[in-house]
């Protein structure tokens, strides 16, 4: 998997990606990277919220950011991983923090993947893709 | 689905009357509608939605089942027993929360032609409203 590169506009057409972060800029700054490869996205501010939207639509793949606020990163995907299959349990998970040494943390929490801040749009963007559509390959 | 047929083209040219109480599941309904390239009227009440109806036609209506007031199942009947040139016809979907008590065979029987569950999945919902919209 490079690490960089141009990643094509549809190439997350028809992936539910869920952005919960507390910082509003980030959070438009991941949607507008997501989106502009094509993905449904979904924005949160906290992990209640974010459990919501999982409450009421699928989602393919979460992005975290570690250090949420009140509740953490680490504790939402927790609660996450204790949810049925079918209320999204299996959702692909990805990590976002500031510090590489919080990537242990986050993978034995539950998360699938971490990123270090600043992230690379298209690292971002490939990263979902081989974790969503990875096993499909009639996409 | 196919990598030629994009999931944004699934639902283009298809108008949803979407009715649902809660803001939070209206809202991202409407989204993921939305993105499927479909035409969305979103309202708040059953009530609502029958006065639209007195407006315009869509193609398919996806209805919450639990509603203060008005539920579902008040909606269907109402939709029903309008003439067919007036909406009794359309296509409907029910929508149920988690572990909700309502069975598939009650919606079906009150004149839903599908049901589905949250938390719903994007895909399969759209698919499930171009199929009734019979655009594909």
């Amino acid at each position: 998997m490079a690490a960089q590169g141009f990643f094509s506009v549809d190439s997350l057409a028809g992936v539910h990606a869920l952005i919960v972060d507390a910082d509003e800029a980030c959070r438009d700054l991941l949607s507008a990277i997501l989106r502009y490869c094509g993905a449904l996205v979904t924005t949160t501010a906290s992990g209640s919220e974010a459990l919501n939207v999982m409450s009421i639509a699928k989602c393919d793949a979460v992005v975290v950011d570690v250090a949420l606020g009140e509740e953490t990163g680490l504790e939402l995907i927790r609660r996450i991983r204790a949810l049925k299959p079918e209320q999204g349990g299996v959702v692909r998970a990805i990590a976002i923090s500031e510090r590489a040494g919080d990537r242990d943390d986050a993978l034995a929490a539950g998360f699938d993947a971490h990123l270090i801040k600043p992230i690379e749009p298209w690292t971002l963007c490939r990263l979902v893709s081989t974790l969503v559509l990875g096993g499909r390959d009639d996409r | 689905m196919g990598r030629t047929e994009l999931p944004t083209d699934t639902l283009k040219g298809t108008h949803v009357l979407l009715v649902e109480d809660d803001d939070d599941s209206r809202a991202l309904l409407e989204t993921v509608l939305q993105y499927c390239g479909a035409l969305v009227t979103a309202v708040a009440s059953a009530t609502e939605a029958m006065t639209t109806l007195q407006r315009v036609k869509p193609d398919v209506l996806l209805s919450d089942i639990s509603m203060p007031e008005q539920d579902g199942y008040w909606l269907i009947r109402e939709i029903r027993a309008l003439p067919p040139d007036r909406g009794g016809a359309m296509p409907a979907i029910a929508v149920t929360a988690f572990g909700y008590p309502h069975d598939v065979s009650r919606t079906l029987a009150a004149g839903f032609q599908a049901h589905m569950r949250k938390p719903v999945d994007p895909w399969e919902l759209a698919a499930i409203i171009a199929s009734l919209a019979g655009h594909r």
